[in-house]
């Protein structure tokens, strides 16, 4: 795979590969295309619980910034949440189906939907996707 | 770069998955340094990946009458058959940035220290994506990883001389497979330490190669050192979750 693969306009980027989508106070979170290609196919999907308050991605990382984890045939990977808040919804599909993570990252292969408590400053840690293009780009 | 290396160990199970546990966990929080570890399982032992289904992998009617006890890894892969006598383990825990990005990448840095440790011991082997190191199309070395918290976690299997009968009459391989026939298309697949060169070493001698081999290949020291007391003291309190009947039928 060449470059950052599908990086949809309107959305927020981590520096974890994780998306954000505002609506309205809520924000849906998922990872982005370039991770669910690096991970390879996805097998299993642990997700977080829903009330659970996470933590935006920060350095050094730690367990009250993960919203689960992902399985792929490569790894157990952590999924590490683009913002702070509290689990509102998580994505049932993803129990029976892990592999809309690879067929469908920014749609149905969503994680959860967070109820974010400092949107406004943190938002401000997160890239658009011209930034999350170049990003990647440099990491490739 | 210096890296620890800790001594050989012997521990049943759900202790040693607790050690890379608190390995991972206390090396994420800056607490541990980076280090690999060899050691062994007793009693020998079926290890299933995270995700997998005790039920659909494992004959826990044989592995009580063989005694083998059944653990669920934190790693990703399949159900792994570790003979106390025939297998050395190795247990890498570094931070992230400590290892390429892609986690291809990742398996080839670190098992390319294997390889170059097969090298020393007479055996030429090969990396082979995703995780496996191979000598000439047979798997000799299997590999899973986890990253969590920001550090890596991976281990895997060094195969000196185990008892592939006895590996798929605990995994659930129906009985009519298990056949001399099967066995043998087995060993077209899987090689051994003691296959290779015709005699088997002793689990020192392999350790030394690996160390020699890692150092050589990944670029650092190792330094001979002690788990710690903190280390020592989380893996007591993770072992119960190992352990536990809960975690086991967790899928």
């Amino acid at each position: 795979m060449v470059g950052a693969g599908e990086v949809p306009e309107g959305l927020y980027y981590s520096r974890e590969h994780e998306w954000v989508k505002i609506e309205g106070k809520l924000a849906r979170v998922g990872v982005t295309d370039y991770a669910q290609s690096k991970l390879g196919d996805v097998v299993y999907v642990e997700l977080p619980e829903v009330g659970k308050q996470v933590k935006q991605a920060a350095e050094p990382k730690g367990k009250e910034m993960e919203i689960g984890a992902v399985e792929s045939i490569k790894a157990v990977s952590a999924a590490y949440s683009p913002l702070s808040g509290t689990v509102k919804e998580v994505n049932p599909s993803l129990q029976e189906r892990p592999e809309l993570i690879n067929t469908s990252p920014y749609n149905e292969g969503w994680i959860c939907v967070l109820e974010p408590s400092a949107l406004e400053v943190e938002l401000k840690q997160l890239m658009d996707a011209k930034g999350y293009t170049d990003y990647v780009k440099k990491l490739e | 770069m210096e890296w620890r290396l800790l001594p050989l160990r012997i521990d049943d199970a759900f202790t040693s998955m607790a050690i890379d546990e608190a390995l991972l966990k206390l090396n994420a929080e800056g607490k541990s340094q980076n280090t690999i570890r060899f050691w062994r399982w007793l009693p020998s032992t079926v290890s299933l990946g995270w995700f997998q289904s005790v039920e659909r992998e494992v004959d826990l009617g044989v592995a009580k009458k063989y005694g083998v006890d059944v653990v669920r890894r934190i790693t990703g892969g399949g159900a792994v058959f570790h003979d106390y006598d025939g297998e050395l383990t190795y247990s890498v825990v570094c931070k992230q940035s400590d290892v390429p990005t892609d986690i291809i990448e990742s398996y080839k840095f670190i098992c390319g220290g294997l390889v170059c440790g097969f090298e020393q011991l007479g055996v030429k082997a090969e990396f082979k994506p995703v995780n496996d190191v191979q000598v000439n199309g047979r798997k000799i070395s299997g590999s899973a990883q986890t990253r969590r918290w920001g550090s890596v976690l991976q281990h895997g299997t060094i195969l000196i001389s185990p008892n592939v009968r006895q590996m798929f009459e605990l995994l659930r391989v129906s009985p009519e497979k298990i056949s001399d026939k099967f066995i043998a298309s087995v060993f077209e697949r899987v090689t051994t330490v003691e296959r290779e060169i015709g005699r088997k070493p002793s689990f020192e001698k392999v350790r030394e190669a690996m160390k020699a081999g890692v150092e050589d290949s990944l670029g650092i020291k190792l330094v001979e050192g002690e788990i710690t007391d903190e280390e020592l003291e989380l893996a007591t309190e993770l072992k119960s979750k190992y352990a536990s009947d809960e975690w086991l039928r967790k899928r």
